[in-house]
């Protein structure tokens, strides 16, 4: 088992398919389907996740600390044989560190007058 | 509680599973494979049969493309552990390694023993048809045995077409006849001489 991670700062950006699961995953505990919904509605289907990239995306953040698996179950007649998962407070922290990196670039960006730019007409 | 036989799709995709690393299986794969099957039933409720098959394709796709990392990572991971009992108990990992080293040496010096003589062929051109000429000991009383290895060389040489290695070991002939065949090399003998071949 890989160490868990103990800083909020990240080696490296967050790619933005584990970054979309970690955002699902902020507001409460979700199944792996409805992670892989509310990440194709979140981004109107910019970005679509296979079962094998979530579950890579799951196995590592698990083993990072960012996610942990649940037993609240929201819904009483759930399957049982679901399983969910919930952000911890590195999750957050580290989700926080990776909103705030972006907000840095996208200051910069502005500075340079590139989103205006960028901006339908 | 009778269990449902699954269905052709639930066949395919537990096998296309099967190249992703046992551990990853072992802790995923029902999951990942009732995830699946609502993807499937959403998708072909409301997209239609074209929308199913790009479906497959991005989980094929996703699928084949994660097996490769996750093997590196297994194997990154066990190689860790490996290492860390290894330096735990030196002794004993200087003894594991002592040992698997003479082990291999051993195994291979038996296997250039074993190359060289049985299976190499011999360092000559047709190797397998070459004939030992052997001169008949005078001493020991079976024949007169004249000198011809020059010429039985010869004469063997053209019937095989081959190198011919001489040798003065004695060679007992038989009573009956005046030539001996051995394996394929045939030479004729004389009685002021004999050979035998082999």
């Amino acid at each position: 088992m890989r160490a868990k991670r103990e800083t909020a700062e990240p080696q490296a950006p967050l790619t933005p398919a584990l970054f979309n699961v970690l955002l699902a995953l902020v507001d409460g505990e979700k199944h792996g389907y409805a992670i892989l919904k509310e990440v194709a509605e979140q981004t109107s289907g910019e970005v679509r996740l296979s079962t094998g990239t979530l579950y890579g995306i799951i196995k590592r953040l698990l083993a990072d600390g960012l996610i942990v698996e649940s037993r609240m179950r929201p819904a009483e007649h759930d399957d049982e044989r679901r399983r969910y998962y919930r952000c911890t407070d590195l999750g957050r922290q580290v989700a926080a560190a990776e909103v705030l990196r972006m907000e840095k670039l996208i200051a910069r960006a502005r500075a340079k007058r590139l989103i205006k730019s960028l901006r339908p007409a | 509680m009778a269990t449902e036989k699954p269905s052709l799709s639930d066949r395919m995709y537990a096998a296309l599973l099967r190249i992703l690393p046992f551990d990853f299986r072992a802790e995923f794969e029902s999951e990942m494979g009732q995830v699946f099957r609502e993807q499937r039933a959403a998708t072909s409720q409301e997209r239609g049969i074209m929308k199913l098959l790009q479906l497959w394709w991005e989980t094929i796709v996703g699928i084949v493309g994660m097996a490769p990392r996750e093997h590196i990572s297994v194997l990154r991971q066990d190689t860790a552990y490996a290492l860390r009992l290894m330096r735990k108990d030196p002794a004993y990992t200087i003894a594991v390694i002592c040992i698997l080293g003479l082990g291999i040496g051993v195994n291979t010096a038996v296997f250039s023993v074993v190359n060289s003589v049985l299976l190499r062929p011999l360092p000559y051109i047709e190797g397998n048809r070459i004939v030992t000429v052997r001169q008949q000991a005078a001493k020991a009383g079976l024949t007169t045995c004249g000198f011809l290895s020059r010429r039985l060389m010869t004469i063997a040489g053209k019937i095989e077409h081959c190198p011919v290695w001489w040798s003065t070991t004695a060679c007992p002939l038989p009573s009956s006849g005046r030539e001996k065949r051995r394996g394929f090399a045939r030479v004729s003998c004389r009685r002021d001489s004999s050979i035998c071949s082999g």
